[in-house]
């Protein structure tokens, strides 16, 4: 078994070497699939985080009468914190209320000389409530609104910036959902191209195949040898792309960083860089040896 | 040892290229099977080999039904036949010495070293010993013939299937690859031998079936061209 693998393996090499340009070709296409494979997951990085920044800017503010006693709205707040849709719920005291107003107007001295002229402290204490999905904000409203401590609420912003917290809520939906059927299509068009590519090239060799069968070779003999030149179209084309990311990733880290907001790609690279290699070369040899597994196949079935 | 059943093959209606054949051939037989192009002779091969279905019928190899063989039987069986085809089929992206040692090196019997001393010598004895890493594509018809001569008989066949393999040489050539298919026939192998070349025929002065369209029409056993 040992020298049939050799054998196998020595021929997979030459027939890459000997079928020269058909190689190039080969390799030459599954860049550019795992070229686009690879760029999805970039995309879906910069979109994910931008998505996720919009979804954080979203927030309600549940605010609280006057006369309602500070331990009582920590109450609140810590049964708003064990709920399972809540990410985050930050209590504003009537005081912190007005320190954050003064700081972020502090160069406006209109606002601030009115303030002072008012005397007493305009604000409600409120509870800030980031849900982990914007779509859990009705649900959060609704559980304040019916609970034993309604009472105690003057009101909740949400009601206002319904519509808005909506329709935003909708579109991150879709563009999610368009995003990944996108890039679905994407990567289905890129392993479909890399599939043809190798079986214009083993259809090539359909007489040979043929011909070795009928001097005695078994299927794994014939077969063995294509899937070695599989694998090896993959993980050539695999290091390629995985190269061509670096120079290309560390030129556009910046220009992502300024125009998404982050992350910068560059260092997005390097940091998933061993999930890269397993996508682009280990998924790349997978992908070569599979499409030269179903491409002999027709050859060999009977 | 090879044994044809009321063996039919039939293209479409109009093109039925064996029709109801039956014949046997004993170990160490030497047995020429002529008729014109279209006789079915080629075909007659390719069924030995299953390398096409027949029709109808049953054809036998060292008592095995070869179309009854699964894909996994299939290929030993074929290891036993050394077929020396009309078009050559060698392998186009290997070179003269690769063509002959993978016979070997898919039988998996032998060492490295002793396929290589193999496929030499046998190199050798068909006079290509000079040409080894030289593709099929830079010899000439007799040179890839002789490859193909080579490739049947290096791993001691029990049956050679010779088809035509004379057709594109000239006299001296032909007269060669002749006396060598006696050669082996007489060491022990059985040699079956496709050809519409009267004067092999009548100097073998073996066994000659004669195929005319589609049917057996004479099966004699030191027969003469004659048709």
């Amino acid at each position: 078994m040992n020298s049939q693998l050799k054998r196998i393996l020595k021929y997979g090499l030459i027939g890459f070497w000997r079928n020269g340009w058909i190689s190039i070709a080969a390799i030459f296409t599954m860049v550019l699939a795992l070229f686009v494979i690879g760029s999805l997951i970039f995309s879906s990085a910069l979109f994910n985080s931008t998505l996720e920044r919009i979804k954080n800017k979203v927030d309600i503010s549940v605010y609280f009468k006057d006369a309602t006693e500070e331990k009582d709205i920590i109450a609140v707040k810590e049964i708003l914190s064990s709920l399972p849709q809540v990410k985050e719920a930050d209590y504003v005291s009537r005081q912190r209320a007005l320190d954050e107003f003064r700081e972020k107007h502090k160069n406006n001295a209109l606002i601030i000389q009115s303030l002072d002229e008012l005397g007493s402290n305009p604000f409600k204490a409120n509870i800030n409530i980031k849900a982990k999905d914007p779509a859990y904000y009705e649900a959060i409203s609704k559980f304040l609104n019916e609970g034993e401590f309604s009472g105690a609420i003057e009101k909740i912003n949400y009601y206002q910036n319904k519509a808005v917290i909506e329709r935003l809520s909708e579109i991150l939906d879709v563009s999610q959902r368009t995003g990944f059927i996108a890039g679905l299509i994407l990567a289905f068009i890129a392993v479909s191209v890399t599939f043809n590519t190798i079986r214009l090239a083993i259809y090539n060799s359909r007489e040979e195949i043929k011909v070795m069968r009928l001097v005695g070779a078994s299927n794994n003999f014939v077969r063995g040898p294509f899937l070695f030149e599989g694998a090896l179209y993959g993980l050539i084309s695999g290091f390629i792309a995985l190269i061509i990311f670096l120079p290309l990733t560390y030129w556009l880290g910046p220009k992502t960083l300024a125009f998404f907001g982050g992350p910068n790609i560059y260092d997005y690279y390097l940091a998933n860089f061993l999930r890269f290699f397993l996508i682009l070369v280990i998924g790349g040899a997978f992908l070569g040896v599979i499409s030269s597994l179903i491409a002999t196949f027709r050859y060999l079935k009977d | 040892m090879i044994e044809f059943q009321e063996v039919s093959k039939i293209y479409t209606h109009d093109s039925i290229a064996l029709d109801n054949v039956s014949f046997h051939i004993k170990p160490k037989e030497f047995v020429s099977i002529i008729g014109a192009s279209g006789a079915g002779k080629t075909t007659l091969l390719k069924l030995l080999m299953a390398e096409e279905k027949p029709s109808s019928g049953n054809v036998f190899f060292e008592s095995a039904d070869v179309h009854a063989l699964s894909l996994g039987d299939l290929y030993k069986i074929r290891r036993k036949m050394g077929a020396i085809f009309q078009d050559f089929k060698l392998l186009p992206t290997k070179t003269v010495f690769e063509n002959i040692a993978f016979i070997l090196e898919i039988a998996d019997h032998h060492t490295d070293k002793e396929i290589e001393a193999d496929t030499f010598q046998i190199l050798e004895l068909v006079g290509l010993g000079n040409k080894t890493s030289y593709f099929p594509s830079d010899l000439s018809a007799g040179e890839r013939q002789r490859v193909a001569i080579a490739r049947a008989i290096v791993n001691h066949p029990d049956v050679i299937l010779a088809d035509e393999p004379t057709g594109n040489l000239d006299p001296l050539n032909t007269k060669d690859i002749v006396d060598l298919l006696i050669k082996i026939n007489e060491m022990g192998t059985t040699v079956i031998l496709t050809t519409h070349n009267k004067d092999i025929v009548n100097s073998l002065q073996k066994r000659v079936i004669t195929l005319e369209k589609g049917k057996i029409v004479r099966d004699n056993h030191t027969g003469a061209y004659l048709i």
